[in-house]
């Protein structure tokens, strides 16, 4: 075992969440000791853990501002453009350079091979049915929770404190089971909905298509479907005289 | 109204005008679909593979090369790969800078589209080959560097790189 750090990441305590709720104590131990951080999949919002997966660097940045600016101001003069146009330009000018930066570069991070394809293959996390983002786009999991308020990124570390460290491992197992029984819930809730309308349907195709189905009573008492009556008069020696025969 | 002209004037001038590749990202890009979009060229089903003899990569300093040829790979069997260093020759170079078109130099790999395992066993990769031009001493001729270098690169003593550098992957 190597030498606890002095300095604790505050991100720790969702570390220690996500840790914990996969792996128990000794995993987040280990996590916090290597100082790693747990990202999550671009693709399936899955938690990455340290040594899995491969990560994307894509330099997206090349055309410095001057540049900008440069071919801005001759397209201008290409096309005429009134003065008016020109000052409104000139007025947005910093919001251009800041959406085209100096250097930009989005990092995606893969939890495993499957989404690195799927990523590959150019498909949209949003329409991949096994995916975070269209689970919670499409209200199948729980978006809004202050629970998840302690998942978030923070930069800053956190200097290290036993109380705290020591109330954050208590909090974890409480915000644990909060989370869980909520989003337990939700799903509850969110097959009631299923229940009620799925009666709802049923009542409707029942009163729908009730003249398909005639129960044995009824079709008994309507007269159309029944045979005309014959009296036919049997005389009682006949039936006497049959009974020996029978034997 | 005027930014969305002015990015549009902006695309329509740099298509024209340069040779440089992947700047549509530039471009208002905020949600997950246009990323997608921007990224229909920059990612092809070529199998990527070492940095051997006769890949040309991209200089990625202010040392007025703007594209070598790798002609030997000082490491390893099958070619050099993310942080390695290459012999190039200048292919393309600016008009008036240190290095000149037809010299051979040295250079750092510093960006690779062939993925590399990380120390915690994790991969990296980036989304093109690019070299960062350094003495025989490994010290870098140019005196910037532009675009994300991998961290690795402080195991391989290039840490001068690291510092010029606008960001670490």
């Amino acid at each position: 075992m190597r030498p606890r750090s002095a300095v604790i990441d505050v991100k720790f305590v969702h570390t220690a969440i996500e840790v914990f709720s996969s792996g128990g104590w000794k995993s987040v131990l280990l996590v916090n000791l290597r100082r790693m951080r747990l990202e999550k999949c671009w693709f399936c919002s899955s938690t990455v853990y340290p040594g899995h997966g491969i990560q994307f660097v894509r330099n997206d940045a090349k055309v410095g501002v001057s540049f900008l600016l440069l071919h801005v101001f001759k397209v201008l003069i290409r096309i005429g453009l009134s003065c008016y146009t020109f000052g409104l330009i000139l007025w947005s000018w910093p919001l251009v350079c800041r959406r085209s930066g100096r250097s930009r570069l989005s990092i995606f991070r893969f939890c495993r091979s499957k989404c690195h394809k799927n990523f590959k293959m150019k498909r949209n996390p949003r329409k991949v049915k096994w995916t975070k983002a269209y689970r919670r786009l499409h209200g199948k999991d729980m978006t809004q929770d202050s629970t998840f308020e302690f998942e978030r990124k923070r930069n800053r570390p956190e200097r290290y404190d036993r109380n705290l460290a020591e109330n954050t491992l208590k909090a974890i197992k409480k915000i644990d089971k909060i989370r869980s029984d909520r989003a337990s819930d939700h799903i509850k809730n969110r097959l009631k909905t299923g229940k009620v309308q799925r009666q709802k349907e049923a009542r409707k195709q029942l009163e729908q298509g009730i003249h398909l189905v005639k129960a044995p009573l009824a079709l008994a008492q309507d007269s159309s479907l029944r045979l005309p009556k014959i009296k036919v008069s049997v005389s009682q020696a006949q039936t006497e005289e049959n009974q020996p025969m029978e034997e | 109204m005027a930014a969305s002209l002015a990015s549009r004037c902006s695309r329509v001038g740099r298509s024209l005008m340069d040779g440089l590749r992947n700047n549509f990202s530039n471009l208002p890009s905020t949600s997950r679909e246009t990323t997608f979009g921007s990224f229909l060229y920059q990612v092809s089903k070529q199998q990527r593979t070492f940095i051997q003899m006769r890949t040309v990569l991209k200089v990625v300093d202010n040392s007025g090369a703007k594209k070598v040829m790798c002609i030997q790979a000082l490491k390893g069997k099958k070619g050099a790969r993310l942080g390695d260093t290459i012999i190039a020759s200048v292919k393309e170079a600016m008009p008036n800078g240190k290095v000149k078109k037809g010299k051979v130099v040295y250079g750092v790999v510093v960006r690779a589209a062939m993925q590399r395992g990380r120390c915690d066993g994790s991969e990296v990769k980036f989304d093109d080959n690019a070299v960062v031009l350094v003495d025989k001493q490994g010290q870098p001729i140019g005196t910037r560097v532009f675009g994300p270098v991998p961290h690795e690169l402080r195991q391989k003593k290039h840490v001068k790189i690291l510092t010029l550098a606008e960001h670490i992957a």
